[in-house]
């Protein structure tokens, strides 16, 4: 009984020293802000790693990221404007009035880093590339061929009039691109990586460009005429930039010359390295926020909007597993669309870090409606449409749904914990479940599902990148997710809107296809997430654009006290 | 039996294994229903695409197909393509692996004689304070998550005394042999990698090493508490020999024998991939890379971890065997 008693207190005894250590430990104040550390590099603590350096292959954000530092594209934009597009490689362009055919003129006093000139050959050889690599991995290079000629592998030819492809060298500084169709979004899509412009002399030496294949050597090496170069990438660990001294910009002004991106999967981990300041910028989920708001040195800034979505896709097919699958009727679709409660949704869930959805096309692209018509939560209504549609298609009572969403993503298994309290009030019974990623992709694609929650980022500035794969039917090469919804009015609306060169009517064709995708929805569109950038209050040049990357050439670290 | 020849018979068994874990794991992959190719090109590649990866791949063969160009393709050295890293298994294996295997050295550097040490002190203090502590000390390891274990000492050590870095294995040494760091550096001189490298494992090592410390430490205690009650050691102190040889020397020996086997079963299962000391500390090991595997269901990277780890416990278990027969002359080994 003795010992018993004096193990209990020596147990005790370890346990309150253990607690009052780890609670002085955590309350304790971190040491003060000091002078900037390491003013020349950069340091980024995220999450992800590229999976691959190559511009005619990525298709990842992790990729992109890397790439749009290292090498650039005809054209671009600047700052946090999505409006304007601002030449890059070229100085200025000129189309004719078919909206066919592009000149761009080119830069006269740009090379790539090792020292080789850029000029018209390695513009068409880099296009080319794309095409004729057709990426067998991620099949980005679809966001040239859709108004671009592509290559027959089999024959060896381009699948234009004239066997050549799109891209006609005039002149050693001017090029031409001949387009197959007139493209809406040609400029915005030719902004993104995959147009990025690399050196012939480089892919040559290390495998050139075959058909439907890879080159690993440029998946792993970069050599571009961006303003840095790749110094060292270590795997799932970091990628190290340097300045690419023959910057055809130059190095005036502020800069940083050395850049890391760190990949950090504990956020915890990446809130300390910020805080001591060894990360001058730290990716925080918004759920996190609190840990870091009013720390010493550290700079919470809400920036502004993504064109990152979340929606619920709706399995739009008359019958599911073999059964009428209420979901085809429109009545019971905006019934659910009524029954959701988005305001507790953006607050609970994305901590008001979000807005509404308002549509197939996010707010602040080209193409957004801004009176289009949002389902309000409106329970009444909702149950009444219940009503309707069970009288009219004889549905049971209760409805019996399943709503999936992929491993892993809190975010998504709290939407989906709060639909199902809202759906029960309707008489929709949800069996919610969770399933691996390449499960999900595979339920998806053989429509055998009710409901799933899914997101969507931007590769390109253009409503096409989103509205078409939402709502465009399987036939025009649209419905990414497989609703199954088809309507031929919309179809047609989005198949003009595509190839119409006038913005002005393009804008108008998909208002008319968004209110039409509203009034019978195939989507519960939830939320549109903002930006928040967290970082050091000595880091300065920062901006966000949501079609670009971070981009480490406008940044610059100054002293706390200075700014 | 010779022990080469022993070690040979050994090695020759690892043929069956590889072929029954392989044949295992494949069948087990490909049994949930799932579109690989769709996962692997991204959900905004074209179904074109999509058809070509399966094509390329034999995703549309019979399964007994797809495992005959797969177990083939292991013994011509081609382990098949990461999916998930869009590069070749064997060249993350080649990057993962060593950064896994020095901290799991280091890890059991410290857990094995520490473990040892006290687990002595324990046993021979019986009932004692030291003994009071120890067990404490070993429970708290046991119990103690180790992802709180592991921020706790980021906590300490990085945000408040400032003395080790939180995150990653430092600088690569100027020429990496073996991917060892710490190792190469030593090899290629460079000693500013060599002094950054041992800083960075200091914090994953010690988290990594405190559960299995505990383990061992519970183990010696037991054994040593077995084989302190034996006759021959009462015979041993009758002799007059001293305290030190009596326990160091004739108890030690023998009570090691099932710390060895814990040792070896818990190094071996540590090179699988700690994925949470590998998450909190950056550490870009086999563990995260296993996870991020079959959260993609990269199944050339499934199998290529699997049958690694595979291949591991057979060399791990051989060399607990070898070192039974050292300990104890009494086992003979192919008996």
């Amino acid at each position: 009984m003795e010992k018993n008693v004096m193990y209990g207190i020596i147990a005790l005894v370890v346990v309150i020293i253990i607690v009052v250590a780890a609670w002085a430990v955590m309350t304790a104040q971190p040491p003060s802000g000091e002078v900037v550390k390491n003013p020349d590099t950069f340091t980024w603590d995220t999450i992800g790693d590229p999976q691959t350096l190559d511009p005619a292959e990525a298709y990842d954000t992790a990729s992109t990221a890397v790439i749009q530092n290292v090498y650039e594209t005809l054209v671009t934009y600047h700052g946090s404007d999505t409006k304007t597009i601002y030449p890059l490689l070229a100085t200025d362009w000129t189309v004719d009035s078919t909206g066919k055919n592009w000149t761009f003129h080119l830069r006269k006093d740009v090379t790539f880093s090792n020292g080789d000139p850029f000029n018209a050959n390695a513009v068409k050889y880099s296009f080319d590339r794309v095409l004729i690599m057709d990426s067998p991995q991620t099949g980005v290079s679809w966001i040239l061929s859709q108004f671009m000629y592509t290559y027959n592998a089999t024959s060896g030819k381009w699948n234009s009039p004239d066997g050549e492809s799109s891209v006609r060298i005039i002149d050693d500084y001017t090029v031409k691109f001949q387009l197959r169709e007139a493209y809406g979004g040609f400029l915005p899509a030719i902004a993104f990586t995959v147009a990025s412009i690399v050196d012939p002399n480089v892919v040559e030496e290390h495998g050139g460009v075959k058909p439907n294949e890879d080159n690993e050597w440029m998946s792993q090496n970069m050599v571009g005429t961006g303003p840095y170069k790749l110094v060292e990438w270590k795997h799932n660990a970091y990628i190290k930039l340097e300045w690419n001294e023959n910057y055809w910009g130059g190095w005036d002004g502020h800069h940083v010359k050395y850049v890391i991106i760190k990949n950090i999967p504990e956020v915890a981990t990446r809130e300390q390295e910020l805080f001591k300041g060894d990360a001058d910028m730290a990716y925080i989920p918004v759920n996190h926020l609190d840990d870091v708001k009013g720390k010493e040195g550290v700079k919470v800034d809400e920036g502004g909007l993504t064109y990152n979505v979340d929606m619920i896709e709706m399995n739009c097919r008359p019958t599911y597993q073999n059964k009428t699958n209420p979901l085809h009727y429109k009545e019971v679709r905006q019934a659910i669309s009524y029954a959701i409660d988005y305001d507790t949704i953006i607050n609970d869930v994305y901590m008001g870090y979000a807005i509404r959805l308002q549509g197939p096309i996010p707010k602040g692209m080209p193409g957004h409606y801004d009176d289009l018509f949002m389902y309000p939560y409106d329970v009444n209504k909702a149950k009444q449409l219940m009503d309707d549609a069970r009288q009219k298609y004889g549905l049971p009572d209760t409805i019996e749904i399943t709503l999936i969403y992929n491993q892993g993503n809190d975010v998504r298994a709290h939407i989906a914990q709060i639909v199902k309290g809202n759906l029960a009030e309707i008489g929709i019974s949800v069996n919610v479940q969770e399933l691996a990623w390449p499960t999900l992709l595979d339920k998806m694609d053989r429509g055998d599902y009710s409901m799933i929650i899914v997101g969507w980022a931007p590769d390109y500035n253009d409503p096409d990148d989103y509205i078409f794969p939402f709502i465009g039917s399987e036939k025009i090469g649209g419905d990414t997710y497989r609703t199954g919804w088809y309507n031929e009015t919309v179809d047609k609306l989005l198949m003009e809107a595509k190839y119409e060169v006038d913005q002005d009517k393009r804008a108008q064709l998909y208002k008319e296809a968004q209110i039409i995708a509203m009034e019978d929805p195939s989507f519960v569109y939830l939320a549109q997430t903002k930006h928040v950038a967290v970082y050091r209050t000595w880091l300065q040049g920062y901006y966000y654009n949501p079609v670009m990357q971070l981009n480490f050439y406008d940044l610059y670290k100054i002293s706390e006290e200075k700014s | 039996m010779k022990l080469w020849q022993y070690i040979a018979r050994r090695l020759l068994l690892l043929l069956p294994v590889i072929i029954g874990v392989t044949l295992i794991t494949f069948t087990i992959s490909f049994v949930i229903p799932a579109n690989p190719a769709r996962a692997w090109a991204g959900q905004k590649a074209p179904p074109e695409t999509v058809e070509k990866i399966k094509e390329k791949y034999h995703l549309n063969d019979p399964l007994y197909v797809q495992y005959y160009y797969y177990i083939t393709g292991v013994f011509t050295g081609n382990w098949g393509y990461s999916h998930s890293e869009k590069r070749p298994v064997s060249d993350c294996l080649a990057d993962y692996f060593p950064a896994t295997f020095e901290l799991t050295l280091w890890a059991m550097v410290i857990a094995i004689p520490s473990g040892i040490y006290i687990g002595v002190i324990s046993a021979v203090k019986r009932n004692k304070l030291p003994d009071h502590l120890s067990r404490i000390f070993a429970l708290s390891g046991v119990s103690m998550p180790i992802f709180w274990l592991g921020l706790l000492l980021i906590l300490l050590f990085y945000t408040y005394l400032g003395w080790l870095p939180a995150s990653g294995r430092g600088m690569a040494p100027t020429h990496v042999y073996t991917g060892l760091y710490i190792l190469d550096s030593i090899l290629s001189l460079d000693f500013n990698a060599l002094v950054d490298n041992l800083w960075h494992i200091i914090l994953p090592a010690i988290t990594l090493s405190y559960a299995t410390l505990a383990v061992i430490t519970r183990m010696t205690r037991s054994s040593m508490l077995e084989v302190l009650r034996l006759d021959y050691i009462k015979t041993a102190r009758a002799k007059g020999l001293s305290d030190k040889v009596v326990i160091y020397r004739h108890a030690l020996r023998n009570a090691l024998i099932p710390t060895l086997t814990v040792s070896g079963l818990a190094f071996a299962g540590l090179l699988g991939g700690a994925v949470l000391t590998e998450t909190i500390f950056a550490w870009p090991g086999m563990g995260r890379y296993a996870y991020q595997a079959i959260a993609t269901l990269d199944y050339p990277a499934i199998m290529g971890v699997t049958l690694l780890m595979a291949v591991i416990f057979v060399i791990a278990n051989l060399i607990v065997d070898i070192m039974y027969a050292y300990l104890d002359p009494r086992i003979k080994l192919g008996e």
